[in-house]
């Protein structure tokens, strides 16, 4: 009778760890939208336009913007204006919010950059609250959408909202415990969405 | 002290006695907009400076009571805000400041004079913060305690920055920042100045105003030569009680002009380069085209000038005529 107790036990246990393990697969951070019926053209020019700060840090959206950047310089299916080409063309036509961008404003920067895509967004949330077991949590929440240089359409969103204790397995373990990490990586995943988008 | 108060009721009660005067001279200015719109959260509130960017069309408004800078292009529709902070006294944190003059260079960058800094802040044209221009170390002696009080730039980007404090001057900086020369010192002289209370730049003429002194406009070359001062402190048309903000303009036969914002008297006069009043607008008030305090004026060209209302809360644009 022990012997059946322990065993019932230990497969209590392991279908726990399971879970645990299953779990953090679940509740998908990144919710991402593309326009229906459009033509993604092959190999675009894009541009990364400074992400907006709504959070109450400063630099955040900075250093989202930079991981953008290098996240999308390596890959093969876009190429990316410099940094500084964009940031110039911004000064030049004095376009210094990217959340609302009007129409003659998009067709000047695409005209100026001779590209296919921006990319804007915003960072809504940046921070890193206590948490007595993991010491911190990281909570991070970005907005970004790819616009057409040509018809100034927003043909991609994505939506992103993540916390570090998501991916925690089991004490700790497998828990994001910096902001920095944690946005890089729902970059990353933001970035490869982006990619898929294109031939 | 309650003599204080009657008299800062009984000025509006003058203001309005000279501005039914002015109404019969309506013809000097047409109002043709106006915003309270802050560009962000609400109503401006305590709006002190304006600067208009001919090159982008944008006009600059520190917005000291919102501690914010506020951009509007040239209807006065808002396109840009943002929260201008500065170091702590101990320079360790930063503190939302209190904004009190903008200009513009070439580059879209700006140069902020802020209540609450001892520093000139220049910021990038998307309002963040790259260099901060300490007045002491301009003049080459950080034991000097002195600060920023007024701030003109010319089309050439040449920057001139009046200072008060231990020494009462105007810097002259180059289009990089870089310190050129003291160009006028407060000296017992009359050809110098007191206590400059507004500053404009225009085709190498330098024009301040004084907060004390007689004559209230004087104007200097760009090299610090005085060439001439006019308007009193007595009660004529000509005279100034506070000549609070000012701008050189020339109209298209090539005449050259001053308009000048006088705060107490509620209007803004039109001086001819021989010191004599061509016109005055506004008069106290709140509907449109009246003021109520005004103390940031700026010339757009194209006889079109902005002027800004403290206690109105508000931004005007008039076209000249």
């Amino acid at each position: 009778m022990n012997a059946v107790r322990l065993q019932a036990l230990c497969a209590g246990l392991l279908l726990l760890v399971v879970a645990a393990f299953l779990m953090p697969g679940c509740g998908a951070p990144l919710a991402t939208r593309h326009a229906q019926g459009t033509v993604f053209a092959s190999n675009p020019k894009i541009a990364v336009l400074p992400f907006d700060n709504y959070t109450d840090q400063d630099l955040v959206s900075a250093k989202v913007t930079e991981y953008f950047q290098t996240t999308m310089a390596g890959r093969s299916k876009f190429t990316l204006i410099e940094n500084g080409t964009t940031f110039e063309a911004l000064r030049r036509l004095r376009i210094r919010s990217a959340t609302v961008l009007r129409k003659g404003q998009i067709d000047s920067l695409a005209q100026t950059l001779q590209i296919d895509y921006l990319l804007a967004g915003s960072v809504l949330e940046y921070r890193e609250i206590g948490d007595k077991f993991l010491q911190k949590i990281p909570q991070v929440s970005i907005n970004a959408r790819l616009i057409d240089g040509k018809t100034g359409a927003t043909v991609w969103t994505g939506v992103s909202n993540d916390s570090g204790d998501r991916t925690e397995l089991l004490f700790g373990l497998g828990a994001i415990k910096s902001a920095d990490d944690l946005s890089r990586r729902m970059v990353e995943s933001m970035v490869r969405d982006i990619e898929g988008l294109f031939r | 002290m309650r003599l204080l108060c009657l008299l800062l009721l009984l000025l509006p009660v003058t203001a309005l006695g000279q501005a039914s005067s002015l109404r019969l001279n309506q013809e000097a200015a047409t109002f043709t907009a106006m915003t309270y719109d802050n560009g962000a959260d609400g109503p401006l509130k305590n709006p002190g400076f304006a600067f208009y960017d001919k090159r982008a069309g944008e006009l600059f408004v520190a917005a000291t009571g919102n501690r914010r800078i506020v951009v509007y292009d040239f209807d006065l529709t808002p396109k840009f805000a943002f929260q201008h902070f500065v170091r702590d006294q101990k320079g360790e944190n930063m503190v939302l400041g209190e904004p009190k003059a903008v200009v513009v260079n070439s580059h879209g960058d700006m140069l902020v004079i802020d209540n609450l800094a001892d520093y000139v802040d220049v910021l990038d044209f998307r309002g963040k913060s790259f260099q901060q221009l300490h007045p002491n170390h301009l003049l080459g002696d950080t034991t000097l305690k002195v600060k920023a009080d007024l701030i003109a730039i010319d089309d050439s980007d040449n920057v001139y920055l009046s200072v008060g404090g231990d020494i009462t001057a105007v810097l002259a900086l180059d289009r990089n920042l870089n310190f050129k020369r003291r160009l006028i010192e407060h000296t017992a002289d009359s050809n110098a100045i007191v206590g400059p209370l507004a500053m404009a730049v225009m085709d190498s003429l330098l024009l301040l105003t004084e907060f004390r002194e007689a004559p209230v406009l004087k104007l200097f070359d760009t090299t610090g030569r005085y060439l001439t001062g006019f308007g009193g402190r007595d009660i004529a048309k000509e005279d100034f009680s506070m000549a609070i903000a000012a701008a050189i303009y020339r109209d298209s036969a090539g005449n050259l002009s001053f308009l000048v914002a006088d705060a107490l008297r509620q209007v803004i006069k039109r001086v001819a380069a021989d010191g004599s009043l061509i016109a005055s607008f506004g008069g106290f008030g709140a509907y449109p085209g009246a003021l109520s305090y005004p103390t940031g004026l700026t010339y757009a060209g194209n006889r079109t000038c902005f002027v800004v209302e403290r206690v109105g809360a508000r931004i005007q644009r008039f076209v000249i005529k």
